[in-house]
């Protein structure tokens, strides 16, 4: 599968007629089974993006393509997102397990694997025993890795992550980047990180797009090929961030 | 291999409720409480003089009479007086939950309507619910109608204004979550929508609830010949104290019984999903 942005972009209108461009023409490909960062300054637009690949708003101009075949809701082809998002936004008032059947039910995976598929993802982020609990007596890390799961269980084409980690603190999202990619490495989904956080998608990604600020363009395309089973403190994934830290502040003063 | 982690949590969660000593739990302090109400009305009644203000025991055994024998004016016997009270007051309670949570969601989705119907409901809320009282009786005579509809009118701009408020604070965000997974509407309306409401509908059913029979009673006080009303009515004519007093004590009883055992415990099974408890 392979996944392409095409003259991607997007402007927003103010009321007062001013005209906002989030993102200059953007195209470039994502192969299948790839897991691929993009990274940028916040408000760069990285969210908007990812929303108009799940399908939630239109571009202004341009198309996302599967295969050659566009994407939206009048093109005939949709595409099956998982989205794990920066909160997990997670329905309170549905158990754990519930949170998971209401993704299956919504896409339309018949009733009779709900059981299978949720023990099985459940028990993929680690929380077997969980089921029954409701999501406001969890902790936010284990929110979080119900947020994962949901977006798992419904066999997604393509999982897209909007900095998951970002309101955990230090020491649950370096460990729920682990387990992130122990799972990425058993089912090799086609994954669209989000961060603004150069190191973790060091520490994470295949392939790292860097965007500049609004309006966003890609200005540069890394591929990391570090082998896995990385970890914070190796000397080569150290300075790779630092050599992408260096190319963005030498992008921003341009 | 699947990530195995243990669950510091959970075992917290177990452990959590520790019971504190017996006299200050939450039944103990209720019935204490209750208590101390009824010893007080004692004292009173005591220093002011049964004939002024008749204590609790005098007050039970007259409005016992009345309730077991049945015995009281025209030609009903007491308990019917109670059950036509019950029966206006729910009857209104359903029409103003329906058309009130129409309307509300209607103003939380509609901005025409939004702007519309504001200050229908601002003059709805300021009308006092005696004027809807008298009102309804030249308009109805007396019937049952007078009661039902006073008792909408003071209890729906009540309702339209928390359904509406809970529409339009209804999540955005997790709205979109659900289109990313291409939910249904059914679906949406189901899940994501409805119980986010459910709050505030809860608080439209509680207020609705307390409102309305003191309504019912204003209505039946005024012009109806039959309902607790009526023979608060008949007993004040008759300037029995006790009668009143036993009659307004009653209702009081049967309505919070009501509260307690039907929308306290509705209410606590649907929204036990909130975190009184945080854990971690």
């Amino acid at each position: 599968m392979r996944i392409a942005l095409e003259n991607l972009s997007k402007a927003f209108q103010h009321p007062n007629g001013a005209v906002t461009q989030v993102f200059a023409p953007l195209t470039f490909q994502i192969e299948g089974s790839t897991f691929v960062s993009l990274v940028g300054p916040s408000g760069c637009g990285k969210s908007t993006l990812l929303n108009i690949i799940a399908g939630l708003e239109a571009p202004t101009a341009g198309q996302v393509t599967v295969d050659g075949r566009p994407i939206g809701s009048d093109r005939g082809r949709s595409l099956r997102v998982g989205y794990v998002f920066q909160n997990p936004r997670l329905l309170n008032w549905l158990t754990v397990a519930g949170n998971i059947e209401f993704a299956l039910e919504a896409t339309g995976v018949s009733r009779e694997r709900w059981r299978a598929l949720v023990d099985q993802y459940i028990g993929l982020v680690g929380l077997r025993g969980t089921e029954d609990h409701f999501p406001l007596h969890l902790s936010g890390g284990m929110q979080q890795r119900v947020g994962i799961a949901r977006a798992l269980a419904i066999d997604p084409e393509i999982v897209l992550m909007d900095e998951p980690f970002s309101h955990l603190d230090d020491i649950t999202a370096r460990r729920l980047r682990s387990e992130l990619i122990q799972i990425w490495q058993r089912e090799r989904r086609t994954v669209i990180f989000v961060t603004h956080d150069i190191l973790e998608a060091v520490y994470l990604a295949d392939r790292i797009v860097m965007l500049t600020n609004k309006p966003a363009r890609v200005f540069h395309d890394q591929p990391v090929s570090l082998p896995r089973d990385r970890h914070y403190g190796d000397r080569a994934l150290l300075d790779l961030a630092a050599e992408l830290l260096n190319r963005f502040y030498a992008q921003a003063e341009a | 291999m699947p990530v195995e982690i243990e669950n510091p949590v959970l075992q917290e969660a177990r452990a959590l409720p520790a019971p504190g000593p017996m006299w200050r739990s939450r039944p103990a302090i209720k019935a204490a409480s209750f208590l101390t109400l009824l010893l007080l009305w004692s004292v009173i009644s005591r220093v002011s003089g049964e004939e002024i203000f008749p204590g609790p025991l005098a007050v039970g055994a007259s409005i016992a009479e009345d309730l077991v024998t049945g015995a009281g004016p025209g030609l009903h016997i007491s308990p019917y007086h109670i059950a036509v009270s019950l029966l206006r007051i729910l009857c209104a309670f359903a029409i103003a939950m329906v058309v009130g949570s129409a309307l509300g969601v209607l103003m939380g989705v509609n901005r025409v309507c939004e702007s519309f119907l504001d200050n229908w409901i601002m003059v709805g809320l300021t009308i006092p619910g005696l004027c809807w009282a008298l009102i309804a009786l030249m308009w109805f005579g007396i019937h049952d109608a007078s009661a039902v509809f006073a008792i909408v009118m003071v209890c729906l701009p009540f309702v339209v204004v928390n359904i509406w408020e809970g529409t339009k604070a209804v999540d955005k965000q997790l709205l979109d979550m659900a289109r990313v997974f291409s939910a249904s509407r059914r679906l949406i309306l189901r899940k994501v929508i409805f119980p986010q409401l459910l709050p505030y509908v809860f608080a439209a059913v509680r207020y609705t609830f307390s409102v309305a029979w003191k309504i019912a009673v204003v209505a039946e006080v005024f012009g109806l010949s039959s309902g607790v009303g009526f023979m608060l009515n008949y007993w004040f004519g008759m300037f029995r104290i006790d009668k009143v007093l036993g009659w307004t004590a009653t209702f009081t009883l049967i309505m919070l019984l009501l509260e307690a055992v039907l929308i306290k415990k509705a209410h606590a099974r649907a929204l036990r999903w909130r975190a009184e408890v945080t854990l971690a």
